[in-house]
């Protein structure tokens, strides 16, 4: 009987790795910055990795499930993929103050946008 | 002007081709039918059970410890939580909320839960005399 089981545990398939996930996140920010947060739960401070290369953001956070030992599973929802989010920057922003928080499984990112992208006020002479 | 040029499948086709295939073909995925990542209101939930206890898992990021509201009544675990999303519109409270039914031989008095990352584990200790006992021939 226990054998059986065991059999159709080997049945379902694991996925690897190397499929992510897109995560949820939200943008807002005014003339001087943009903060962009990222939603990723399960991924701890050490594991993402930021880059802004032109004019694209690349988010990468490496979740961290510990699995129970023995037992078992009676309802399963929460995928062990890692997350990776790839966005297309509209505004030229300063890389060298780029700067990123993470806190509850939300990455805050603050992208400071380039001096020269900034609105400029005319004055009327 | 808005910060992230049209967001759109062409972006990023890859996670998205994965996505299209994987609801192309559930059977093939484990976890195709419960995928609700990217939606900001879904709360993913996993339901652990040993023999002495069983402990329930749910991806809530974005929500601090103080706003969390856990109960146990009549052997369902509710749990209702708030959080703020910044957005050009303004602040905005998000509640999340779910609820699952633990079963009735939980030790109420010996529940924890804990916040990591986004993630609530929740563990429910069953009580003593709904363990399974070993019983010796004599």
């Amino acid at each position: 009987m226990s054998t059986e089981l065991k059999k159709q545990e080997e049945q379902v398939p694991t996925r690897t790795n190397a499929t992510y996930r897109r995560p949820y996140y939200t943008v807002d920010g005014d003339k001087e910055a943009y903060r962009v947060s990222v939603f990723m739960p399960g991924v701890a401070k050490d594991d993402y990795s930021l880059s802004v290369h032109r004019d694209e953001l690349l988010v990468e956070g490496r979740k961290q499930l510990g699995a129970p030992e023995g037992g078992r599973y009676l309802h399963r929802e929460i995928t062990p993929e890692s997350y990776k989010l790839r966005l297309q920057l509209n505004v030229s922003v300063d890389p060298d103050g780029i700067k990123a928080v993470s806190e509850d499984g939300v990455l805050t990112i603050t992208l400071p946008v380039a001096k020269e992208a900034r609105p400029k006020t005319i004055k009327i002479s | 002007m808005r910060l992230i040029k049209h967001d759109s499948f062409f972006n990023d086709p890859w996670t998205d081709l994965d996505r299209l295939f994987e609801t192309s073909f559930p059977e093939l995925y484990q976890w195709t039918p419960l995928r609700q990542g990217g939606r900001a209101r879904s709360v993913p939930m996993d339901v652990h059970e040993t023999e002495g206890e069983r402990t329930v898992r749910m991806e809530i990021p974005g929500v601090r410890k103080k706003d969390i509201e856990l109960e146990l009544e009549n052997s369902v675990l509710s749990v209702r939580a708030k959080r703020e999303e910044e957005t050009d519109a303004g602040p905005q409270s998000i509640e999340l909320t779910r609820s699952v039914t633990v079963g009735d031989d939980i030790d109420a008095d010996k529940i924890k839960a804990n916040l990591d990352n986004g993630i609530l584990t929740v563990v429910l200790p069953k009580q003593e005399q709904a363990k399974p006992k070993q019983i010796t021939v004599g």
